[in-house]
């Protein structure tokens, strides 16, 4: 009678994928870039959970990030080199780390709650690069290396690899995101922030719900660090620094938040433009970019996901508005 | 029997104004129960204290013979204290729908399951029953944002419904809603469970003499009186408080 949940998933919404999986195949020599898409747009969908569902702001996203990273790194160095396993660690260690700060985090709004997770993220930066011993410092860690994934795919020199793995995982990420979005707890942080006082109406133990959706997001954020670091068998201290955290919700306003395809879109569209500004203009690349990233949040204030949500819904919509007529023709 | 609600000696001031004071109400199981009073009489902070919004200064609140005093707005509702707001609350952009499968969801303490759709079918069928009752199933699917003002009324109520409250207070349930149109709201407030404890305030009196078995009479931040329809309707400090201002 109805359709329930956020938008379902269409058939053809396998062509996108579908694209991104032949890459390799297409556009060899951009498999690299490929992977580092991915990741972003992992990290992206991370903070979307935050900020397009939960209505938290962070601006120390990238401390969970860092950690993950770090997580898997210190694993695969001390001899411990499977992949999904490393993963897994570095999603718990980001995740415990969440458990312990969300209290703070949601306990504040706004302004209040963007300098509370920046001095979250810039505390651990401080303590990562003090604690050498174990971070490596400014040198960060690498020369560690993976077993094949899954023990049938070995790392390669060229990235085949670890781009089908982050793609893989940034696969699973979307399709844990889409169930999420659909499911009551998802429709409860949406709740949160269209209206904490009607979620307490109904019984919800708002505090709650944010401090499990933050430790959700910092979660699926450290998967994507560990996933940046055995892809690239390198960490450095910049994986939780301040410009990342920037940098990831940058990625989330081009794309647009709250939709499954936000992340995607602006981390597919900001790693292209960075690219190709930077091969245009290798000097004034970051102005170029700039320039590009105000116009996109002047002209599509919805971020770019949001235009291809609207194209991809007009055809719906019109059928709602025709239920709207019928409706109230019904009444009158 | 123990009351459904009760409230002892609630009181409440804001600086020098003291807002509720020493309020003593009890509410049986399967009350129909009317809290009228001239506007700044504090019937919405009186019910902003029984829903636990509001912390009182002095006095307890019981719900079924348990002192709920201390307890948060969610844990009032868990335990069976629902209510709707004076100004509509809603989710302005999930569907009527998702809003009352979302509540029944809370009902049953779900809300943490993040991989099963919130659509399920039992959830599916129990929402559009309780819209069917109110007569709101043409809205399902249309965003509460945009939703007419009676329409939004009337998913205040289905959402209070769908945590299946033994007590529901209704803060001015037909406010803004055309004559007619509240007549029927009310008349859908009929249906409800016999043994649902009912207390709303309400400005209309036609509505308070037609639906409520029980009054009581605020001003000035205490009770004036209590009885029935008619008893109330008859007292003179109500009409010179309340009746005769608005009758003149």
């Amino acid at each position: 009678m109805t359709t329930l949940g956020p938008r379902r998933v269409h058939p053809a919404e396998i062509l996108p994928w579908l694209a991104l999986a032949a890459l390799p195949w297409i556009a060899p020599d951009h498999v690299l870039l490929g992977s580092q898409i991915a990741i972003l747009a992992l990290f992206a969908l991370s903070l979307d959970l935050l900020v397009g569902h939960a209505g938290l702001v962070s601006l120390g996203h990238a401390a969970f990030f860092g950690l993950g990273a770090y997580a898997a790194a210190l694993l695969a160095l001390h001899g411990w080199s499977e992949p999904l396993t490393g993963l897994a660690a570095g999603g718990l260690v980001a995740g415990l780390a969440a458990a312990l700060v969300a209290p703070l985090v949601v306990r504040v709004h706004g302004l209040a709650q963007l300098m509370v997770t920046l001095g979250l993220g810039l505390m651990l930066h401080e303590a990562a690069s003090r604690a050498r011993v174990l971070t490596g410092g400014d040198d960060g860690l690498s020369g560690f290396d993976l077993s094949p994934v899954l023990g049938l795919f070995p790392f390669d020199l060229y990235g085949f690899t670890a781009y089908g793995y982050a793609l893989a995982v940034l696969a699973a990420g979307f399709l844990f995101y889409t169930r999420l979005a659909a499911s009551p707890f998802g429709y409860a942080l949406r709740g949160l922030k269209q209206n904490p006082a009607r979620m307490a109406a109904l019984g919800t133990d708002g505090r709650r719900r944010l401090i499990q959706g933050f430790v959700v997001a910092a979660v699926l954020a450290g998967i994507a660090g560990a996933l940046l670091a055995q892809t690239t068998q390198s960490v450095a201290l910049e994986s939780l620094s301040f410009h990342r955290s920037a940098e990831v919700l940058i990625v989330l306003c081009l794309g647009g938040t709250g939709g499954r395809y936000g992340g995607l879109v602006g981390a597919l569209v900001y790693m292209a433009a960075r690219d190709w500004l930077s091969a245009l203009s290798p000097h004034y690349w970051t102005g170029w970019l700039g320039a590009a990233m105000m116009l996109t949040v002047l002209v599509v204030p919805g971020g770019l996901g949001g235009v291809a949500r609207r194209l991809h819904g007009r055809l719906p919509r019109l059928h709602r508005a025709t239920g709207t007529r019928v409706a109230a023709g019904g009444e009158s | 029997m123990t009351a459904a609600l009760a409230s002892e000696g609630l009181s409440v001031s804001f600086g020098s104004l003291h807002a509720v004071s020493g309020v003593d109400l009890v509410l049986p199981a399967g009350a129909r129960h009317a809290l009228i009073g001239p506007n700044g009489a504090g019937k919405t902070t009186f019910v902003s204290l029984l829903t636990g919004a509001l912390a009182p200064d002095r006095g307890r609140v019981r719900l079924h013979g348990e002192d709920i005093t201390r307890a948060s707005v969610p844990a009032r509702v868990k335990r069976g204290l629902g209510r709707t707001f004076q100004v509509t609350s809603l989710f302005p952009e999930m569907t009527a729908f998702e809003a009352v499968a979302l509540a029944l969801a809370e009902r049953d303490g779900l809300t943490w399951r993040c991989l099963r759709p919130l659509a399920r079918r039992g959830r599916r069928d129990e929402a559009a029953e309780i819209l069917g009752r109110l007569g709101a199933l043409p809205q399902a699917g249309r965003p509460l944002g945009t939703l007419a003002y009676g329409q939004q009324r009337v998913m205040e109520i289905a959402l209070a419904l769908a945590g299946r409250p033994r007590v529901l207070l209704l803060d001015e349930p037909a406010a803004g809603v055309p004559a007619g149109e509240s007549t029927r709201l009310f008349e859908v407030l009929e249906t409800l469970p016999a043994d649902l404890a009912l207390l709303f305030i309400e400005h209309d009196m036609h509505l308070v003499r037609r639906f409520a078995r029980t009054v009581t009479v605020m001003a000035g931040g205490a009770v004036l009186a209590e009885g029935s329809p008619a008893e109330v309707a008859a007292d003179p400090a109500v009409r010179e408080a309340y009746l005769g201002r608005r009758r003149a």
